[in-house]
């Protein structure tokens, strides 16, 4: 007890001595399938991310925190809106020349922190949609460097030909194409010297930087600085370089003693591409990978760094997901949420680290079009009968050739305890009539409200995306 | 080790004579249709001999009111929301669920059966060989019907050919599957054989009470005293034979009544069976009424008990029945048995996609809460196509014609209307189930807290349709030759369906 008043004390100490700037600049770093295991402080072998695990050890290491979906598009539209993508009408990966894409009438992130006076900027990834209308600078943020979608999205597709046509692979300086399959290996270096470059030209200002990294998604490249530096080939050397641009980043706010008013976040879209073997991140022994709702999926690394305002060492294990940082945001720099309903829930009170706080209840685990596949509430989560392509039925693919996937049915639903087998893989169902009770009424709850397809619920209250109208 | 205990187990059991099984199971009867209810309109020497000898159970029901699911729970000891495709009428019977006479055939029981067994539905085995569910067929004995509704088998000269057949030192497992009270009825029988429709003495008051339904109901009784007849002369060969004592001789239905609002159902006339067993050997203080709630799916794990097989080396599905050797040995086993859960799928097809009715329901006490879980379709089938779950008869025919003639819709509404999402029944008081109460103020709290009960204990048995899933019901194909019948009548395909009358069709209503 002594021990906390006299550390309380101290960061009321360290953050009153700091430079008083009333307001809070917000990196995010999002990085792109990147698993729950991929950080050494999460358990990575034969690379280190020590920048990385700096700041979760001087920050707060979240454990339970989940991509809202497992597939880049949807958690990317989920994080940048605070909804549940299927609320907005958004859903997958849009490929290139989608058809569909954020809807202008919805609040992105920029726009949230516009309000507020914010310069706003994206570099990297951005996958709300690649018509013009979509992009980000028609979306709320005033610059943007980088690539519309998924960096695989090219004619270089392992699979290009047989399974895909894609298309030349722009990227993007704000609203012109620049260059078409740039070369990869530059992408983590520029897109943080651009980042860097953001955050000096904005030291005076409010700012937001969204560095949404394409790496480590395949095709994985890595410049010459990082190149065969890990003992785990090209995925730990694209993992090391990575934590050298968290590194960068880190620096160049203390260089402009911006370290006080900042608030620095690294997680991932979803999680690792398990089929793609030695270049797929590792799920840190989670069931399953990308695009299943197991929580190999879902569950995503989230670290946060925000100095004077939590406490160093932090560990959260409370349910917490990325689509509740656009409230998070919110609250820290009071920009008015917008009037459309949103999912997300600041979690300002466990990045504070107040004990009994538990600000999100329940998640819900939507996938494909609208597929509610399992809910949780964080102790328990309830897994229905659904389809999915499982990675454990045959052997990954390696060196940037994907292995195949299979479709598995789960026949009947099942109740993971996840407080003793975070792997799901125990089905206890029986034993908890009580909390099946409760979980299915937060499922029918949001069945109600934005559908199922697998039950075949409409829900009331569903937005349509953007579309691009056909001429 | 294992292997030596059950061996060291076999040898004990077989110097101590393994009681025989027999189980006798007539063919759609509702609770009280036997004299030893008081039920004096059916005359059942036998069925009453057994009750006097034994036990005679108040309380006992199916899980299933139609006869595939519910034979499928007796045999397996599971209810029929634990049984897959097997919840359903005519089903591919899952080959993962062993039958209980497949386990006693398995522990040199001498198994077989007369008349029907399993079914109807197809049952093979993971490499397709058929599955004898209920053991080998004994139905080459024929007699000359009494009625042209009753059929040839002459069940009783059967089972003695079965027991002839058998070695001395073996016991046996039988299962006497008449297949009477089943319709069809030769309309009149009854009359003709000397009854009378002032014998009755009471209609149920969901039918109109009039001398049509009064003989149909009567010629259901001549039925089922050709059951009871035959259960008659079994009982006499077992004596000569000297095995009477060493006997376990359960009587009962498969479910109730095939009448509107009866079998198909799941009311008190649906589910609630006769039962009676005697088994001189086995039970304490003969002649007592128990009034224990038992379902069908007690049976099996009463009978493996019996013949000395532990559930867990059966190869059986994990059993959800309990036994109730405690009851028929009257001591106390502080296992309390006032509740059971009732439901159904899809009985017979007539609905669009062969979708089925889906019911949950759980009788605690004296109350019954049934809740319908899809309200849209028609609880008995769809009028165009003649309300399939209804057999056809007499007393269909008399409900039918006379909302047709704008007489009277109350019966049509109870036996073929839709329903409400939810029903409450006083069954002591309200064995009808006619007054629902799920409006009544006064059973508020009751009613929660069994609509509560009823959704754990079916978490608890993985129940698809309770755990949002129950779709898949409906997804498993029929197998006989009707599958998609309404669909295929819409495409204006004619298909034979025997079991109804052609007059039963009504357009298509909303």
């Amino acid at each position: 007890m002594k021990t906390h008043i006299l550390l309380s004390t101290l960061f009321i100490g360290s953050s009153m001595s700091a430079f008083a700037a009333d307001y809070t600049n917000i990196v995010l770093i999002n990085l792109d399938d990147v698993g729950y295991g991929d950080f050494s402080c999460n358990g990575a072998y034969g690379y280190t991310t020590p920048n990385i695990d700096a700041l979760a050890s001087e920050g707060v290491r979240f454990t339970h925190f989940l991509a809202v979906q497992p597939i880049s598009g949807a958690s990317r539209a989920g994080l940048l809106t605070g909804c549940y993508p299927n609320r907005i009408g958004f859903a997958g990966a849009p490929g290139p020349n989608s058809n569909y894409g954020i809807h202008p009438d919805e609040m992105t992130m920029g726009e949230l922190l516009k309000q507020k006076g914010y310069q706003t900027a994206i570099f990297g990834k951005w996958h709300l949609g690649d018509a013009p209308q979509f992009l980000p600078l028609q979306n709320g943020f005033d610059e943007y460097y980088g690539l519309p979608y998924s960096n695989d999205m090219w004619p270089n597709h392992p699979q290009q030909g047989e399974v895909f046509n894609f298309p030349d692979l722009p990227t993007i300086d704000g609203n012109k194409v620049v260059g078409y399959n740039t070369d990869q290996s530059q992408f983590t270096t520029d897109y943080t010297s651009r980042a860097v470059s953001f955050i000096r030209e904005n030291r005076e200002t409010p700012f937001f930087v969204y560095l949404a990294h394409s790496m480590p998604h395949v095709p994985l490249a890595v410049s010459d600085k990082f190149k065969g530096k890990s003992e785990q080939g090209l995925f730990g050397d694209v993992m090391m370089e990575i934590d050298w641009s968290v590194g960068e980043i880190m620096k160049t706010l203390r260089e402009e003693g911006l370290e006080d008013n900042t608030l620095v976040i690294i997680t991932s879209d979803n999680g690792p591409w398990a089929n793609y073997g030695n270049h797929a991140g590792s799920a840190g022994g989670l069931r399953e990978a990308k695009a299943t709702t197991f929580d190999g999926g879902n569950r995503v690394p989230c670290i946060m760094y925000w100095k004077g305002h939590i406490k160093p060492g932090t560990i959260c294990n409370k349910l917490a997901s990325n689509i509740d940082l656009f409230p998070t945001f919110a609250e820290i720099t009071g920009a008015p949420l917008p009037e459309r309903k949103i999912d997300g829930i600041s979690i300002l009170s466990l990045i504070e680290g107040k004990d009994d706080a538990n600000p999100r209840e329940s998640f819900v685990y939507y996938y494909n079009k609208n597929d509610l596949e399992a809910v949780t509430d964080g102790e328990f989560k309830l897994v229905f009968p659904h389809t999915y392509a499982t990675y454990g039925a045959y052997e990954p693919g390696n060196d940037g050739q994907p292995g195949n996937l299979a479709n598995l049915n789960i026949m009947k639903p099942e109740l993971y305890d996840l407080r003793r087998d975070p792997g799901e893989r125990y089905n206890v169902i029986s034993q908890y009539p009580e909390r099946v009770i409760k979980l299915m009424g937060i499922a029918d709850e949001m069945r109600e409200e934005l559908g199922d397809n697998l039950t075949r619920r409409k829900g009331n209250a569903r937005r349509e995306p953007g579309l691009v109208l056909k001429q | 080790m294992v292997i030596i205990l059950l061996i060291t187990d076999c040898v004990n059991a077989k110097s101590r004579k393994r009681p025989n099984i027999l189980f006798c199971i007539a063919d759609d009867v509702s609770y009280p249709h036997m004299g030893a209810y008081g039920t004096d309109w059916v005359i059942t020497p036998a069925f009453d001999r057994v009750a006097a000898g034994g036990v005679l159970f108040d309380r006992v029901y199916t899980c299933n009111a139609k006869s595939a699911p519910s034979r499928s729970a007796i045999i397996t000891g599971r209810n029929s929301w634990q049984l897959e495709d097997a919840c359903n009428h005519s089903p591919y019977f899952p080959s993962k669920f062993k039958s209980y006479p497949e386990v006693l055939e398995e522990n040199g029981y001498f198994v077989g059966f007369t008349g029907k067994g399993w079914g109807p539905g197809i049952a093979k085995d993971s490499l397709g060989h058929d599955r004898k569910l209920v053991g080998k067929a004994w139905n080459q004995k024929k007699l000359t019907p009494p009625t042209s509704g009753i059929s040839n088998i002459d069940y009783s000269a059967n089972f003695r050919e079965f027991l002839d057949a058998r070695h001395a030192d073996e016991p046996f497992c039988f299962w006497y599957g008449a297949l009477e009270p089943h319709r069809g009825y030769e309309y009149g029988s009854s009359i003709r054989a000397g009854k009378n429709v002032n014998d009755i003495d009471s209609v149920p008051s969901f039918w109109p009470d009039n001398e049509v339904v009064r003989t149909d109901m009567l010629d259901y009784a001549l039925e089922l005293e050709h059951f009871d007849k035959h259960l008659e002369i079994i009982l006499q060969i077992l004596e000569q034979k000297g095995e009477l004592d060493n006997t376990i001789i359960v009587v009962t239905a498969d479910h109730g009544m095939p009448f509107p609002r009866c079998k198909g159902q799941s009311f008190e006339y649906s589910n609630h069976i006769p039962f009676a067993v005697m088994w001189k050997n086995g039970i304490k203080n003969p002649g007592r009424t128990a009034r224990e709630l038992i379902s069908v799916i007690d049976i099996a794990p009463t009978f493996l008990e019996i013949a000395g097989v532990a559930q867990e080396s059966s190869g059986m599905q994990p059993i959800t029945g309990v036994s109730f050797m405690d009851v028929l040995q009257d001591v106390p086993s502080g296992i309390v048995r006032d509740m059971l859960l009732l439901g159904k799928e899809r009985h017979d097809v007539g609905r669009p996609d062969d979708e089925g009715y889906p019911i949950r329901a759980i009788i605690k006490g004296d109350y019954l809460y049934i809740k319908n879980f899809e309200t849209d379709r028609w609880p008995a089938g769809n009028p165009e196509t003649g309300y399939l779950n209804v057999d056809g008869g007499a007393t269909k025919t008399e409900i039918l014609n006379m909302r047709r003639r704008g007489e009277n819709d109350y019966f049509w509404n109870l036996s073929f209307g839709k329903r409400g999402r939810e029903e409450f029944y006083d069954i002591l008081n309200d064995r009808d189930c006619v007054n629902n109460l799920i409006n009544d103020s006064e059973y508020v709290s009751k009613i929660d807290s069994m609509r509560h009960e009823l959704t754990v204990r079916l978490i608890q048995q993985q129940d698809p349709r309770i755990l949002g899933n129950g779709a898949v019901f409906d997804k498993y194909p029929y197998a006989g030759a009707v599958r998609m019948l309404w669909n295929r009548m819409q495409a204006e395909e004619k298909i034979e369906r025997e079991w109804i009358n052609e007059t039963d069709d009504d357009p298509p209503m909303e």
